[in-house]
């Protein structure tokens, strides 16, 4: 049961030496899997991925291997361009770890690339300009006291606040928000290793 | 939710746990990775996780190792089944590879399988 399962691991993680341990084979076996999963997902032979970022199909197989530790930045980004997806490398405490354990499954694992990718449908991307050009307006015309009556006026109802605490400053609320959004954006497109 | 197979672990005459025992005795470090290549059969299978399993071993016909890097080659043996063959795998017995060989040898796994098939009372549910 997976009950059984989390109970115990969350019970063993608990120890370092354990953790570490346990945390670096989930990781190799995680992105092994996610290398095959991906590649066979794409219709792709293991030859033909290898011509793709100039290794065999030795080479390949040499990843698709849960207990292959060897990985580098280098190649794992080599294999991202070539399934067409963006990587990401993140740090998380080990307490998250037996969440992932027992969701491990091929649908979780598989990823689509941009053309089938939901978040880039052209519909998405308008609505999200479109928001964003509304907290954009809202902070110009903050900064320019346009269409302002008051601080108060602003803060409660102006253009850049949708959450308008009172006595907080319009200005900062209205860029704030806007930089924010973008700021989150930036941080979507780093590096990091699922 | 279910996991997609159950593990079970082969007892010996006195209701001895013999992968328990085994276990027991390794370092903290290799039952850390046992038990991670454990989880990923439990929960996915032998399929999905490239590389989880070699076999059949050799002049064995039915029998696996569970392939773990770990200080020492780790190499647990088991076989699918044997009385639900899609949805149960039963650890016969533990095992390391040293330069090549198994040891115990598969015969071990072998023989203590076909106990099982003589004595489905001869393997427990897994402990975790």
């Amino acid at each position: 049961m997976f009950g059984d399962i989390e109970y115990a691991l969350r019970s063993n993680l608990r120890d370092r030496e354990y953790a570490e341990e346990y945390a670096a084979s989930f990781l190799n076996a995680h992105v092994a899997t996610q290398i095959k999963v991906i590649r066979e997902q794409r219709g792709m032979t293991q030859a033909g991925l290898g011509s793709r970022i100039g290794t065999t199909q030795a080479g390949i197989s040499r990843y698709e291997d849960v207990n292959y530790s060897s990985w580098s930045l280098r190649t794992l980004m080599k294999l991202a361009r070539a399934f067409d997806v963006r990587l990401r490398v993140s740090f998380e405490p080990y307490g998250t770890l037996p969440d992932e354990v027992i969701r491990f499954d091929r649908a979780r694992l598989e990823t689509v690339d941009r053309e089938s990718d939901p978040g880039l449908t052209e519909n998405r991307i308008k609505s999200e300009v479109d928001s964003d050009r509304l907290v954009d307006i809202g902070a110009f015309k903050a900064l320019a006291g346009i269409g302002q009556g008051n601080q108060e006026d602003i803060g409660g109802r102006g253009y850049g606040s949708d959450s308008g605490r009172e006595g907080e400053s319009p200005r900062n609320d209205g860029i704030g928000r806007a930089h924010e959004r973008r700021e989150g954006s930036a941080i979507g497109l780093c590096s990091a290793i699922g | 939710m279910k996991v997609a197979f159950t593990l079970y672990d082969f007892v010996d005459e006195d209701s001895k746990n013999v992968i328990s025992s085994w276990r027991d005795g390794l370092t903290i470090r290799s039952k850390a990775q046992l038990d991670n290549k454990l989880h990923m059969l439990e929960i996915s299978g032998s399929s999905l996780p490239p590389k989880l399993l070699a076999g059949p071993i050799k002049k064995t016909g039915h029998i696996y190792k569970l392939i773990i890097h770990a200080d020492v080659m780790l190499r647990p043996m088991l076989c699918r089944g044997p009385f639900e063959m899609d949805t149960e795998f039963t650890l016969l017995v533990g095992a390391k590879e040293i330069q090549g060989k198994l040891i115990p040898g598969p015969e071990s796994a072998v023989k203590n399988r076909a106990t099982l098939l003589a004595d489905r009372r001869r393997r427990i549910p897994h402990v975790w």
